[in-house]
């Protein structure tokens, strides 16, 4: 459905040569939910852009059905867009219009009937549930309101692909959630392929299939959500989802500790304590858990134990060396 | 002191008639054409739009040097020009031209800064969709630039108006001239009062008028 093809963008930006995208090339699959993460200045949302070309490529082709968008312009590269919708981190409704004249204006443009017009912009709006808020300006709603009516703005054309420019970054944790639902509603009811860039890699495990990490404008890595958070590859991956594990014991709890300190994954709900307590049964060592926690990507359960191991330097480590075979993976954090 | 208010109110209206005929004519160009320029700066500035350096610094360096020459010496160097379009070089018609050309300078730029003001982003939303820019100018640009474009033409008004003041010297009339011709040749300060009075009063009403119609525009 798209397709990265050696796609490099560069400008110059306070008279220096920025490469803000280098040699990407990847697939995004007919009705999937695609993710981009990455620190900010990755680069991600300046390949996100290149998709409806709001970003001119320096080389390099993004092909969109099958269609190269950088070759094309004026009447055929609006109707191609007319296939793309595209949501914002601050949603971007005109505010001199109200939620309904904000949908039809899109409508209107593509040479709609009236009639048609007000039947389609009555069935978005139920769609995003906000049927209530038809002829209200958008100064009166929430920003998850607000989001709701950038994605049935972004959809009015029935367009098959909807781009996220940090679509939730803007909300609350609690509206972050509706407004993700929605968009796998939107993927699961209409068929349309998601492409999202966050740096929150929530948003990430919650919905997305697949999965392509940049850093400096490369690709770093890319893969299945479950493949890439169980098992990362790149240091920067690794570093990323360290970053968000939020393991924060403070640095002199940690250097006053006796024993070893690791970071035990596993898959797998209860898998972890499971061999915790195998161990301590045969062995003459003793886990103290510091730190928690099974988080779900997609709806496979993936857990994170942080423990204290204490004993005698041979057993700990003839210990940790039946651990890397018991566990998904073991990170020596603190080596006694 | 009463009696040669009284004495000339005749005068004192036509006065008002002169300046109201200067201003609105000269104002309605300068939104209409003011407006049009202000829009050509701003979407020759763009690559959202239709970016075009060339364009953008000719229409950018003529506004400048039309708002660089004090109005004064504008009018008497577009004297000439008054007389190939309206036919006359003296009165209220002829400083229309100069009065005109100044007004339509100040507005463009006041007009590029509203369109400037304007959400990008939300631009950048419709021009996403495949929307026809023209259709994302007229439709969406220009109202959402709309309380701010009013603010600006209130501004733009009140100026207009004082450059008005001195139509006088190439016998435009209006109140301005004749607060000078009774106020400082004949020494009647009670007239130059009045004249005074009567454009704080103006300018007074311009604001409000202004103030509210903008506050009418606005949905925020």
């Amino acid at each position: 459905m798209i397709k990265f093809q050696n796609v490099n963008v560069s400008f110059k930006q306070n008279k220096k040569l920025v490469e803000a995208v280098k040699n990407v090339s990847f697939d995004i699959e007919k009705g999937s939910i695609y993710g981009i993460v990455g620190g900010s200045g990755a680069g991600k949302s300046t390949l996100l852009r290149t998709v409806n070309k709001l970003q001119e490529t320096t080389s390099g082709e993004v092909f969109v059905n099958g269609k190269d968008i950088t070759k094309i312009k004026g009447k055929e590269l609006r109707n191609l867009r007319k296939n793309i919708g595209m949501i914002f981190q601050h949603f971007n409704l005109a505010e001199s219009k109200t939620v309904a004249q904000n949908i039809s204006f899109i409508l209107e443009s593509s040479g709609w009937k009236k009639d048609a017009i007000n039947k389609r912009v009555d069935e978005l709006l139920d769609f995003v549930n906000l049927s209530d808020k038809k002829n209200v300006y958008p100064s009166r709603l929430s920003g998850g309101q607000k989001q709701r009516v950038a994605i049935a703005r972004a959809l009015a054309n029935n367009t098959e692909i909807l781009l996220c420019d940090e679509p939730t970054s803007a909300l609350d944790a609690e509206t972050t959630v509706s407004v993700l639902d929605l968009l796998e509603k939107v993927n699961r009811e209409l068929g349309v392929t998601i492409v999202i860039i966050t740096h929150e890699l929530d948003v990430v495990k919650r919905i997305c299939g697949k999965v392509a990490v940049m850093d400096r404008g490369q690709v770093v890595e890319i893969g299945s959500v479950y493949k890439v958070f169980t098992k990362p590859e790149s240091e920067f991956t690794k570093q990323l989802i360290a970053n968000s594990n939020n393991f924060d014991i403070p640095e002199s709890v940690l250097k006053n500790m006796e024993g070893d300190i690791l970071e035990l994954t596993y898959l797998g709900q209860n898998a972890g304590e499971a061999v915790l307590s195998e161990i301590t049964a045969e062995y003459n060592v003793r886990f103290n858990i510091l730190h928690g926690k099974i988080e779900y990507i997609g709806d496979k359960p993936l857990g994170i134990l942080y423990v204290n191991l204490l004993g005698d330097k041979a057993t700990r480590e003839k210990v940790k060396n039946i651990l890397t075979e018991k566990v998904s993976n073991v990170e020596v954090l603190k080596n006694a | 002191m009463l009696d040669s208010i009284i004495d000339i109110k005749g005068e004192v209206l036509e006065a008002l008639g002169q300046t109201a005929f200067m201003v609105l004519t000269s104002l309605v160009f300068a939104i209409v054409l003011g407006g049009l320029l202000g829009l050509v700066l701003f979407v020759t500035s763009d690559q959202l739009f239709v970016k075009n350096a060339v364009i953008n610094k000719i229409v950018g360096i003529i506004l400048n040097i039309i708002r660089s020459v004090p109005f004064l010496i504008l009018m008497i160097f577009l004297l000439p020009l008054s007389k190939l379009i309206v036919g006359t070089k003296i009165g209220s018609q002829a400083v229309i031209v100069p009065l005109s050309i100044a007004s339509i300078a100040f507005f463009s730029r006041l007009a590029e800064a509203s369109f400037s003001a304007v959400n990008r982003g939300v631009l950048e939303a419709y021009v996403a969709s495949g929307a026809n820019k023209f259709a994302v100018v007229f439709k969406i640009l220009i109202p959402e630039a709309l309380s701010s474009l009013v603010k600006n033409i209130t501004v733009t008004a009140i100026s207009v108006l004082g450059f008005s003041a001195m139509a006088g010297l190439v016998g435009g009339g209006g109140l301005g001239d004749l607060a000078y011709r009774y106020g400082y040749q004949r020494y009647q300060t009670e007239i130059m009062i009045v004249c005074v009075v009567i454009l704080i009063v103006l300018v007074q009403l311009i604001q409000w008028l202004g103030d509210t119609i903008a506050r009418l525009v606005d949905n925020k």
